[in-house]
């Protein structure tokens, strides 16, 4: 794995590093709508997620506000939904996100794991 | 004022990133991880107590067991996967296991595919059939396949010992440069079919496709010689087994990939179907190499030329294959109906039974 250049180094470090472990650990709520911080919004999206209403998922996603955010969401909800990574790695636009999510779409045996 | 904090602290830190990339806190190192400075692409356990968040935790593990693979360090491989539950953990073995068996410790990637639970045979797939020779003794395939003696196995499924009696013996033969049939012609009686398997694969390739000089050669005096083959060009094409009714229960063994092969009812029998194989395995065969083959008085010979056929584009193939739509044998018939079904012979993308060369 080589080294990235300065503007990765910036995309990576807000979209996978410091930028979503600091925005996961604050509480975003204060930040955003003084409702909903990372963690909620994760539960919101996942709920939406397995109600299978897409529309609702991309209400869910786009709530988080910050793309870096609503690629952390992805890739989470990913991680813990692997069959319906595909649909939801379609949607990242960070290299960083891009690369976890190869972690999921590009293992087709991952596809028949089923939702809990 | 919490907002005023993170801006701070965030400026902060990019500037650390930015400066670091341009090397000026190389002295200090990264801010981050330790390679690139970036969880992204972490090389160890320790790296991975960077991410605060779970899903990326676990992530980051999967990917050090691969990292851990790559440079033959199981220790590591465990540590990551010893850190995971379910699903997760069992993916970590799988990556942690091929890498492992690429980097050339085909008996570490053995012991951790084992441990991948519902993944287990795809990664004793991958392992067996990846780029590297097993490099092993033939004694030793029953320790190395005794991990997956535990594990659920489906009906059809092939025992791991058979997967990797196939990959040994494709490792003695194929691209060698030298089809002699005396090794496998004095196998055991379990390692015989497998020994053919190979030998009938290098021999076509040496005999230039040329099917009976390939099958004088088994019993011939001159041995087939040729250039060998470098090991990352030891490929060829395969298909899935069709599960054809009354096919399907006669004895089989695996091929190359995920292919199997039926065996013959004599040592005779065996070899043509060996060089049957060995044609199909040879890309540049096409499916007129199996037409004479169609109408065999050997069933077996016949449903092995069948099922080749079906799978290769050539013209006339569909009237060819209506004409034996009424068959007298309910296995032949049994293929050409399912031919016709899916048009294999068109070589469709998915098309059941075809796949394209690894």
């Amino acid at each position: 794995m080589g080294r990235i250049s300065g503007v990765e180094a910036v995309k990576l470090a807000g979209a996978m590093g410091l930028g979503f472990s600091l925005l996961a650990g604050c509480n975003l709520g204060a930040l955003d709508d003084g409702q909903c911080d990372a963690d909620c919004h994760f539960e919101r999206a996942q709920v939406a997620l397995d109600s299978s209403d897409p529309t609702a998922l991309d209400a869910a996603i786009a709530a988080a506000g910050d793309p870096l955010e609503q690629d952390l969401l992805r890739v989470r909800l990913a991680a813990i939904r692997p069959a319906q990574g595909a649909k939801l790695c379609a949607g990242v636009t960070t290299a960083a996100a891009k690369e976890k999510c190869q972690q999921v779409v590009g293992r087709p045996h991952l596809q028949g794991v089923p939702s809990p | 004022m919490i907002r005023w904090a993170i801006g701070l602290f965030g400026v902060a830190i990019l500037a650390g990133l930015l400066l670091w990339d341009a090397g000026l806190l190389g002295a200090m190192g990264p801010p981050m991880g330790t390679d690139g400075g970036m969880v992204a692409n972490p090389a160890t356990v320790q790296d991975c107590a960077e991410e605060s968040i779970l899903e990326l935790e676990t992530l980051c593990m999967v990917q050090v067991a691969g990292v851990a693979g790559t440079r033959g360090d199981q220790a590591e491989v465990n540590k990551a996967c010893g850190a995971l539950t379910g699903f997760w953990a069992e993916e970590c073995h799988f990556r942690g296991g091929e890498e492992l068996a690429r980097s050339g410790r085909v008996r570490a990637g053995l012991q951790h595919c084992g441990l991948a639970g519902r993944f287990a045979r795809f990664c004793l797939s991958h392992v067996v059939w990846g780029a590297h020779p097993l490099g092993v003794e033939l004694s030793e395939l029953p320790d190395l396949a005794a991990p997956f003696l535990s594990l659920p196995a489906l009906p059809q499924e092939t025992p791991a010992e058979s997967l990797l009696r196939s990959r040994w013996w494709f490792d003695q033969y194929v691209g060698s440069g030298a089809a002699d049939p005396a090794m496998a012609r004095s196998a055991s009686e379990l390692d015989a079919p497998y020994a053919r398997t190979a030998w009938g694969i290098e021999a076509v390739r040496l005999a230039e496709g040329n099917l009976e000089q390939a099958l004088l050669a088994w019993s011939g005096s001159a041995v087939l010689q040729g250039a060998p083959l470098p090991a990352e060009q030891r490929i060829g094409r395969y298909d899935l087994p069709f599960d054809i009714p009354g096919e399907a229960v006669l004895p089989r063994i695996p091929t190359f990939g995920g292919g199997k092969r039926l065996l013959g009812a004599t040592e005779a029998e065996d070899v043509q179907i060996a060089v049957l194989e060995g044609a199909y395995f040879r890309e540049r065969t096409g499916a007129q190499a199996f037409r004479p083959f169609l109408d065999d008085s050997r069933l077996r010979v016949r449903y092995t030329a069948l099922r080749c056929f079906r799978t290769l584009p050539s013209p006339g193939a569909e009237a060819l294959l209506r004409t034996m739509v009424d068959d007298a044998d309910p296995i032949v018939a049994a293929h050409v109906a399912d031919a016709l079904k899916f048009r294999t012979w068109e070589g469709k993308q998915n098309a059941p039974g075809l796949r394209s060369p690894r």
